[in-house]
């Protein structure tokens, strides 16, 4: 069944997922500076959360609630992270990011004990079934994440270049100074930030789930690989976050696919080796060494 | 007051422009560009031995890239440095202080996780990664001897957090003595201090000197300057404007209009 | 010229002089207290085997063998200021070498463990070389992710990399058990001892007392490099690498050389860790995801007090308690999560870090030797002013700043 079409269309759909994941990600950094290593946590967190709503072995709901669900509860994670924490240390970028990671596997490792144990776990899809395009196999869950997918980012493009809380978001990533002195909070903009961004990990931890499983590790190999792909972006820039998914997804299931699946993360990393040592500043970043 | 001394003479550039033999320390056509700004425009120089001299010019005006480019803290994008002869155009900072040209910092840059005496200390340490040197306290006692000199001998075990400003100065001065040199770039020295203070600097200035170093000394304000340096070289916009003894320097209306809306004379 | 001798600027010091010097700080009667504890925590170590079963010896060796990585890490993380995210690196290529030529190439230990060791400083300076060159987070990023590769590696060439490992070099599961340094009769260690139980006894304690002596070399060395006048930069490099430049030292030098001496180590206590008490495999030596180990290093070093080389023992001896006395309360179980607190692993580690990095940065070494000075001071009648101890008063703070600077620059810049 690796069949181009079938290479090209789960490249899509991985890519989709990974932008998801790259725009909170850059987000975060690009408005509060933080390097935020307890994302893919929270990628962990969305999926646990659809798995205890919509599996049929806990409360059995729609996988569709289980998808917002997922959403919602990865959303107040990350608030309360910012909230109890990061807003304390915001000064500190390193204690920051040794904290964030260390928060990181908390969460995840809590998950372990307390919710999943060490086996996958499962949901069911919100779009299970096939459609056939042209002669082309669809799985209905890859068509739904590309479009959820295509629906955020265009929303959030449209957020943030439309919105008065969108734009203080650009304006704060821009310039706290500037921002403050135009009346705008900075607290309350990171706050938004991060549930965003949250949320955005949420849905992507469900989606993941949905499409492949879930595990209580699951969070972090996507949390590298959405590093390779803001550092490949620039880090900060929204576009870059899309483009370089893209490039990253591609890279990525075209080696598994035609090379070996073993090698899953692969190409991402040497890619990043690669750009760090090489061109630092990414696709459309600037200076950084 | 400086002394009367033969290097108030103006040295012209003959007509390649300045080469390695003209003095101490030699820039020729020196040239700094940061992406499409001229900080350094073809700036040459020629300081000689035992010779004060003041690098003077408005803020902005390329005192501090020149600085910078001279002792390898930046690379120049184009023109040459030769120090005691030698073609050191491009060399890395710590290669400059092993030739024996030593900088202070503008914004002082002390150690903070160790004393007063410590920091010199550090100075005092070969470039080489397997020593024992300094385990028997000998560079601790001639680190503790360069801090009585510039005034610090009641401070050593202070950490640098706890001294006035001028302490910090001085504690800079001391820190670039201790690398041995033969010449030594003093940056902006006179800021923050009392008529005092300042009198107590010219002293330890002149007196190294009269020991055999060369100084060149950069400040915006001429006021501390004048009754140090030998020989003034202004700068404006990257490029030299004017030269000679302070006396002349300050009668010149070139120099006078720099200064105009600015810093005072 | 400038420190072209020290002959000429500091006179008169001869040889003689100095070593008389090293040896006068070496008299345990004159140390002060702290260095005191020290020797006596050495002691305990050496007659720990005397109260414990050959099976139960596994723990306390793997212990030691962790507070060789730990020091490791802070020789060049703590000391310098370069933070290495997957130090585990270096312990992979020590052990996997050493593994390999021994398995696959018949190469004895013996041989095997140096080549290990030189192999993980070659690897420290080809990453050094061109990662130090980058910002601090950056090198960061480069350090935690080059581990993830060479685990992918190790999958790649699973069962085969020519000329190298005909063999292969393993996938998940590792290249196989290696020779092991010492074992009973019969069992093909280099070194046999006795038969049967008395063999296993005998495996047991030289296993400790191998790895002890190691961590001991190890300590001195590094001690002896840290507190050198070479030494000396190492913080200052973690402070503000232009006033080292204008001390005359080569920055770049003297970081490299902290990186390759903590990969060295890092590869030396790999390569023993397989001839000794660990099997070879990407769980075992890299941990978890392929990075629990490295972290598990840095926290160790968090907890004890970074800087300090020390500290890093401290540490680890702490991470490993702490693994002791919550896995022995498999009894007592949380109400509502119907969970052992044994199974809670690693979290309340995890949650000792965050409460040390927010409330002690400077780890229990450094606090509790405030707190034993205070009560010194006030056992003399004095005021306690809390002077600088040593590395100055939070070698991890002083990260943070730097980090700080560096960050900042690259957020306005991107900006």
């Amino acid at each position: 069944m690796t069949s181009a079409a079938n290479v090209i269309v789960t490249a899509i759909s991985i890519s989709s997922l990974y932008a998801i994941i790259a725009i909170g990600f850059t987000l975060i950094f690009g408005v509060g500076g933080v390097l935020n290593f307890s994302h893919g946590a929270l990628i962990t967190i969305g999926a646990e959360a659809s798995y205890l709503l919509s599996n049929p072995t806990n409360l059995g709901l729609h996988p569709a609630l289980g998808l917002v669900g997922g959403m919602v509860t990865a959303a107040v994670v990350g608030a309360i992270l910012y909230l109890g924490v990061v807003q304390f240390v915001e000064d500190e970028p390193v204690t920051l990011l040794i904290l964030t990671f260390i928060i990181g596997f908390f969460i995840q490792h809590a998950c372990r004990v307390f919710i999943t144990g060490t086996s996958d776990f499962s949901v069911d899809q919100v779009t299970p079934g096939e459609t056939t395009i042209a002669g082309v196999t669809l799985f209905d869950i890859d068509i739904f994440i590309f479009v959820l997918a295509a629906v955020l980012i265009a929303a959030t493009g449209v957020f943030v270049s439309r919105t008065k809380t969108g734009k203080a978001i650009l304006a704060v990533s821009m310039s706290e100074k500037g921002a403050a002195v135009v009346g705008i909070d900075a607290r309350k903009i990171n706050l938004i930030t991060w549930l965003l961004a949250s949320a955005f990990a949420g849905i992507a931890g469900v989606l993941l789930t949905m499409k492949q499983t879930g595990a209580w590790s699951m969070g972090t190999q996507p949390l590298i690989l959405a590093f390779s792909i803001v550092i490949l972006g620039g880090l900060g820039s929204i576009k870059g976050s899309v483009v370089g998914a893209y490039i990253i997804g591609f890279t990525e299931t075209i080696t598994t696919s035609y090379i070996s699946s073993s090698l899953q993360g692969f190409t991402a990393l040497v890619l990043l080796i690669v750009l760090l040592l090489v061109k630092p500043e990414g696709l459309f970043g600037r200076e950084a060494a | 007051m400086s002394t009367d001394n033969e290097s108030g003479e103006r040295l012209t550039p003959g007509q390649q422009g300045f080469g390695p033999s003209d003095g101490v320390l030699v820039a020729n056509d020196l040239r700094k560009e940061f992406g499409g700004l001229t900080a350094m425009d073809d700036l040459s120089f020629a300081v000689q031995e035992q010779e004060i001299l003041g690098f003077i010019g408005p803020n902005g005006a390329g005192k501090s890239t020149t600085f910078n480019c001279v002792t390898g803290f930046y690379g120049p994008t184009g023109g040459n440095v030769w120090f005691k002869g030698e073609d050191v155009t491009g060399l890395e900072s710590h290669e400059m202080v092993q030739k024996g040209m030593a900088r202070t910092f503008q914004d002082f840059a002390p150690l903070s996780d160790r004393t007063v005496v410590r920091n010199v200390a550090l100075s005092l340490a070969p470039d080489e990664l397997l020593t024992l040197a300094g385990v028997s306290g000998e560079t601790e006692r001639l680190a503790e001897e360069i801090c009585r000199r510039v005034g610090l001998g009641d401070q050593l075990e202070e950490t640098p957090g706890e001294l006035p400003h001028a302490g910090m100065l001085k504690l800079e001065i001391a820190k670039a003595i201790a690398t041995n040199p033969d010449l030594m770039l003093v940056d902006e020295p006179f800021a923050g201090l009392s008529s005092g203070e300042v009198q107590e600097l010219t002293e330890v200035l002149l007196s190294l000197r009269d020991n055999g170093m060369t100084l060149i000394v950069v400040d915006h304000n001429m006021r501390g300057l004048l009754n140090l340096i030998d020989r003034a070289f202004v700068i404006q916009f990257g490029a030299k404007i004017a030269e000679g003894p302070p006396d002349e320097i300050t009668d010149d209306p070139k120099v006078q209009e720099a200064y105009l809306g600015g810093d005072e004379i | 010229m400038a420190t072209e001798s020290d002959e000429s600027v500091l006179g008169g010091s001869t040889s003689a002089e100095r070593r008389r010097a090293v040896l006068e700080k070496l008299n345990p009667l004159e140390m002060p207290i702290r260095f005191q504890l020290g020797l006596l925590g050495i002691v305990g170590f050496v007659l720990l085997p005397t109260q414990l079963y050959p099976d139960q010896m596994g723990r306390p060796t793997n212990l030691l063998f962790l507070m060789m990585f730990a020091m490791s890490w802070d020789v060049v993380s703590g000391y310098t200021g370069q933070l290495s995210f997957g130090h585990a690196f270096f312990f992979a290529v020590g052990g996997y070498t050493s593994a390999i030529l021994d398995l696959q190439h018949g190469i004895t230990p013996v041989i095997g463990i140096p080549v290990g060791m030189l192999l993980a400083g070659v690897g420290g300076l080809l990453i050094g070389i061109p990662a130090l060159r980058l910002r601090g987070p950056y090198l960061s990023l480069v350090t935690l992710i080059i581990p993830i590769i060479l685990a992918k590696l190790f999958t790649l060439f699973n069962n085969s990399l020519p000329v190298l490992a005909p063999e292969g070099l393993g996938g998940r599961n590792g290249p196989g058990l290696p020779t092991q340094l010492f074992g009973i009769d019969g069992s093909g260690a280099v070194l046999e001892l006795a038969e049967g139980y008395s063999g296993i006894q005998q495996t047991a304690l030289a296993n400790y007392y191998l790895a002890l002596g190691l961590m001991l070399l190890i300590l001195v060395v590094l001690l002896a490099v840290t507190r050198s006048s070479a030494g000396d930069g190492f913080p200052a490099l973690r402070e503000d690498e232009d006033a080292v430049a204008a001390a005359g030292l080569d920055a770049s030098r003297f970081k490299l050389f902290a990186f390759v001496l903590s990969a060295v180590v890092g590869g030396l206590a790999g390569a023993v860790w397989v001839h000794t008490v660990q099997t070879p495999s990407p769980l075992g030596i890299l941990g978890q995801d392929d990075i629990q180990t490295s972290i598990d290093v840095i926290i160790m070093s968090i907890l004890g007090g970074t800087g300090t080389i020390v500290g890093p023992i401290i540490g680890a001896v702490v991470f490993a308690l702490s693994a002791v006395v919550v896995g022995g309360l498999s009894d007592v179980i949380i109400p509502v999560a119907d969970v052992a607190v044994a199974d809670l692993r690693p979290l309340p580690l995890l949650a000792a870090a965050m409460a040390t990095l927010v409330f002690a940065p400077g780890g229990v070494l450094r606090a509790n030797i405030r707190l034993g000075r205070r009560i010194l001071a006030s056992a003399r009648g004095d005021e306690y002013e809390g002077e600088p101890i040593g590395g100055g008063d939070s070698a991890l703070g002083q990260i943070i700043e730097k980090y700080r600077a560096e960050l900042r620059e690259i957020i306005d810049e991107r900006r």
